[in-house]
């Protein structure tokens, strides 16, 4: 069962249909492909009787929109949106989020199109990846007493595996273009004992970044890109590599059960109880509170294609910023859009740590399913950590 | 069982504002044996061969005769057991050879067999021509076999002189969908024109048979081609959206034939034109072009929806679409395939108007339309057709179609190029 249904978005209830909007959760991956709803055509208002299972307007031939074209998630601490672009004639990226408590999960995959069903693959590997996180978060979360999030790591492998094999699952067309791939990235905040730790996990060249509470972008993730490795290699200067062709090609992925699965695997922690906040965190006149919150945002490269570097995006998100967090991630893919929406866009961010890290574990009611967290304000506790420790870069 | 696919090959990105949509679909049938097939069970199979026995025939000191009554027992000998077959004789009018009662058909066997040949055998000419009157005598015996694969044979040496244009066309489109008929004219005394338009709108084919000596390969072939065939009744079934037009359908391979006429509606916007029988082993293309109402850049619509139907049942469907973009890298590509056939029909055109502008003695228009179809044949690789071509003109450079025209030319020669200009070749597929 999905955690979050694939057609919609919307935490899926328990059942075969999901309750948001009604579409077979079984066959979620069929389903979320076809027109769902019993609008009438959107190009000549020809009765929902007239659209074809394809999607096509039995009358005038219009492609009904695809309700994967703009989808958007909004848990107020958490929220993912995802666009379809101005070039592309589908959405082949997929995102979701969860919340567990005050921890929270984010999966963003990237289907590859010049593999089959790319929209597929990134679809039910999102899914599968998210379920398996949740499913980890969930099982500490019922231990009483210490938690130290020591099993992170194996919890995104995990979801790496289930993402892969969901991916391995979508049928490939015969005489067609290559295993359903997609890119991979996604997330774990854990509140533990002694802060938060940040686990970040990712194939391909979809990014993650710490943003701290100033507002500044650092990348967490090295693209697994062409570019990326021919500059590291030390073969050509970034100007170079980036002006190449091949720069994008991707040089790992989920969906080829032909290469051993290599991701890359991040863990950053971030200690609470720092009284000592590092001046450079701390520039004149801001206030203690600002320096001490941060964010998650995982995205596909339709955002980063626009904001390549670190000082790029941190002007973006400056640029960007809304009165809420939704706003601030319709804003991101609303600039990837008039920047020339070349490819599908997804953000997914996350306040770091969720609203709840306030509240004493044994003191929280229902962990599970706080759809709507009691308090949608950023803590500003100085019991919340500041910029990340970088303890384990990579496990490349 | 024969199974039938059809594939579309496209550029689906239209540039802002365009309007115009083409595609190559290939339909495929296959599983089927090559050969000859057994029709499907509860169908049966007719076969009619008509020959002139005009008195035209008896020229070439009864050479023409003797070729055309052997050639019809070599066909008689090729049609398969359990086929229901009837020999007409054409003149004036029509008249039943064997088996003597007309409107009858007779059961392929040994005996049928025999005993026909003896009535072809001691055939003789005399008379006229009337085709119309030999079409609708075809028609007649065919309307009594009920769920058939229908095909005739039709062969003349000469004009038809013995009924008026109007009563030929008329009898042609009332057996248009009855039956196929290929068409086959005797020496060069015959009209293009006229056999062009019987073999079009029957859904058959169209040859000269320069000299008596070749028409015995030529019987058997077409029938042993029409034994083969399996699924009597294949129609592309067209679904167009609202305000579109369908400029052109025609097959392209292995022959241009127009079908845009032939459509017959079947439920709002939606289409069938008929394919005739196929084989269960063969590949045809056909060239589709429409018009449809204009979408916004991101826009995607269907341009078609492309079924085939066997027998009146739905086959699944193959998508014609259209996505408008900006991207002029998008929307400038070109499809190979839609490129192939859109040179074939070019070079039949420019066949047929080079032809023309020779008969009405415009050599100048004649040498660049020649040339042209001379270059774009070389280009395509059209062998065969750059052979027809050499006989009607001398070329000196194929590339550029640097020609002159021939000042002696065999008719036969330049009729054979004008009835097989509709020939093409296919596109060579890459992989």
């Amino acid at each position: 069962m999905a955690q979050v249904c694939p057609a919609c978005a919307e935490p899926a209830s328990e059942g075969d249909w999901c309750e948001a909007c009604g579409a077979d959760l079984d066959g979620a991956a069929d389903t979320a492909l076809s027109h769902a709803s019993s609008d009438p055509c959107v190009s000549c208002a020809a009765p929902s009787t007239d659209i074809a299972a394809d999607g096509y307007c039995g009358s005038c031939g219009h492609k009904q929109p695809d309700i994967r074209d703009h989808l958007e998630d909004d848990q107020g601490w958490i929220v993912m949106v995802t666009d379809r672009g101005k070039r592309h004639h589908r959405n082949e990226d997929f995102g979701a989020v969860a919340q567990v408590g005050s921890n929270s999960a984010m999966v963003v995959c990237d289907g590859v199109s010049t593999t089959d069903n790319p929209e597929q693959a990134s679809l039910v590997a999102t899914t599968a990846a998210l379920d398996a996180l949740v499913e980890s978060l969930k099982s500490s979360a019922e231990i009483d007493g210490g938690v130290d999030g020591a099993g992170d790591v194996a919890a995104m492998q995990a979801a790496v595996r289930a993402g892969q094999d969901a991916a391995l699952q979508v049928p490939q067309v015969v005489g067609g273009k290559g295993s359903p791939s997609c890119t991979f990235v996604a997330s774990i905040s854990r509140v533990t004992d002694t802060g938060v730790q940040i686990t970040v996990g990712w194939l391909g060249d979809s990014r993650a970044y710490w943003i701290d509470g100033l507002g500044v972008a650092s990348q967490l993730t090295t693209d697994h890109s062409w570019a990326y490795e021919q500059v590291a290699d030390g073969l050509m200067t970034a100007e170079e590599a980036n002006a190449d062709r091949r720069a994008h090609t991707i040089t790992r992925w989920l969906g080829d059960d032909a290469h051993e699965l290599e991701p890359g695997i991040a863990v950053h922690h971030l200690p609470t109880n720092n009284p000592d906040a590092s001046p450079e965190a701390s520039p004149e006149g801001s206030s203690e509170g600002r320096d001490t919150s941060g964010r998650l945002l995982l995205c596909s490269d339709g955002l980063w294609n626009y904001a390549d570097t670190d000082e790029a995006m941190t002007a973006q998100l400056e640029a960007q910023k809304g009165d809420s967090l939704l706003a601030l991630a319709q804003n991101l893919v609303r600039f990837a859009l008039d920047s020339g929406g070349h490819d599908n866009t997804t953000v997914a961010i996350a306040d770091i740590p969720g609203p709840e890290s306030q509240v004493p574990a044994s003191q929280e009611p229902e962990p599970e399913s706080p759809e709507v967290p009691e308090s949608l304000e950023v803590p500003e506790s100085p019991e919340v950590p500041e910029s990340p420790e970088v303890e384990d870069v990579t496990s490349d | 069982m024969t199974d039938f696919r059809a594939e579309v090959f496209q550029n689906e990105y239209l540039n802002e504002g365009a309007d115009v949509v083409d595609a190559v679909i290939t339909v495929t049938a296959s599983g089927g044996g090559a050969g000859i097939a057994a029709p499907p069970s509860g169908q049966e199979r007719v076969e009619v061969i008509i020959i002139d026995c005009s008195g035209s025939m008896n020229e070439e000191g009864g050479l023409k005769m003797r070729a055309a009554r052997e050639a019809t027992m070599a066909a008689i000998d090729t049609i398969s057991d359990g086929t229901l077959f009837s020999i007409v004789a054409g003149v004036d009018g029509a008249y039943a050879l064997y088996p003597q009662e007309a409107g009858a058909v007779a059961r392929a066997a040994a005996d049928t067999r025999e005993a026909a040949k003896s009535v072809v055998s001691r055939v003789r000419a005399k008379g006229g021509t009337a085709i119309g009157t030999w079409l609708s005598a075809a028609a007649g015996i065919f309307n009594n076999v009920p769920n058939s694969i229908n095909h005739c044979i039709l062969l003349t040496d000469g004009k038809n002189q013995s009924e008026s244009d109007r009563a030929l066309n008329d009898a042609i489109a009332a057996c248009s969908g009855l039956f196929q008929c290929d068409a086959r004219g005797l020496g060069t005394d015959w009209n293009v024109d006229e056999l062009r338009r019987v073999s079009n709108a029957l859904l058959g084919t169209v040859d000269i048979i320069p000299s008596p000596s070749e028409m015995e390969a030529e019987f058997r072939a077409l029938t042993q081609a029409a034994m083969g065939k399996e699924v009597g009744a294949v129609a592309l079934r067209l679904w167009t959206p609202q305000g579109s037009k369908v400029e052109f359908i025609k097959q392209v391979a292995p022959n241009i034939d127009d079908l845009t006429t032939k459509g017959a509606p079947v439920k709002a916007l939606t289409n069938d034109y008929p394919l005739g029988a196929w084989s269960g082993d063969e590949s045809r293309d056909y060239h589709l072009r429409i018009r449809i109402p204009v979408g916004n850049v991101g826009d995607e619509r269907l341009g078609a929806r492309v079924m085939l139907t066997i027998d009146g049942v739905e086959q699944p469907s193959a998508l014609v679409r259209a996505i408008w973009t900006n991207d002029e890298a998008l929307s400038t590509r070109i499809n190979r395939e839609v490129a192939h056939y859109t040179g074939q029909a070019e070079l039949a055109d420019a066949i047929a108007d080079g032809l023309a502008a020779r008969d009405s003695g415009d050599g100048a228009t004649a040498t660049m339309k020649l040339g042209r179809a001379v270059q774009l044949a070389h280009e395509a690789g059209n062998g065969d057709t750059v052979k027809l071509l050499e006989k009607v003109v001398e070329v000196d450079d194929p590339k550029t179609g640097t020609v002159r025209l021939k000042k002696q030319v065999e008719d036969a020669d330049a009729m054979a190029l004008d009835v097989r200009s509709t020939r093409t070749v296919r596109v060579k597929k890459n992989s």
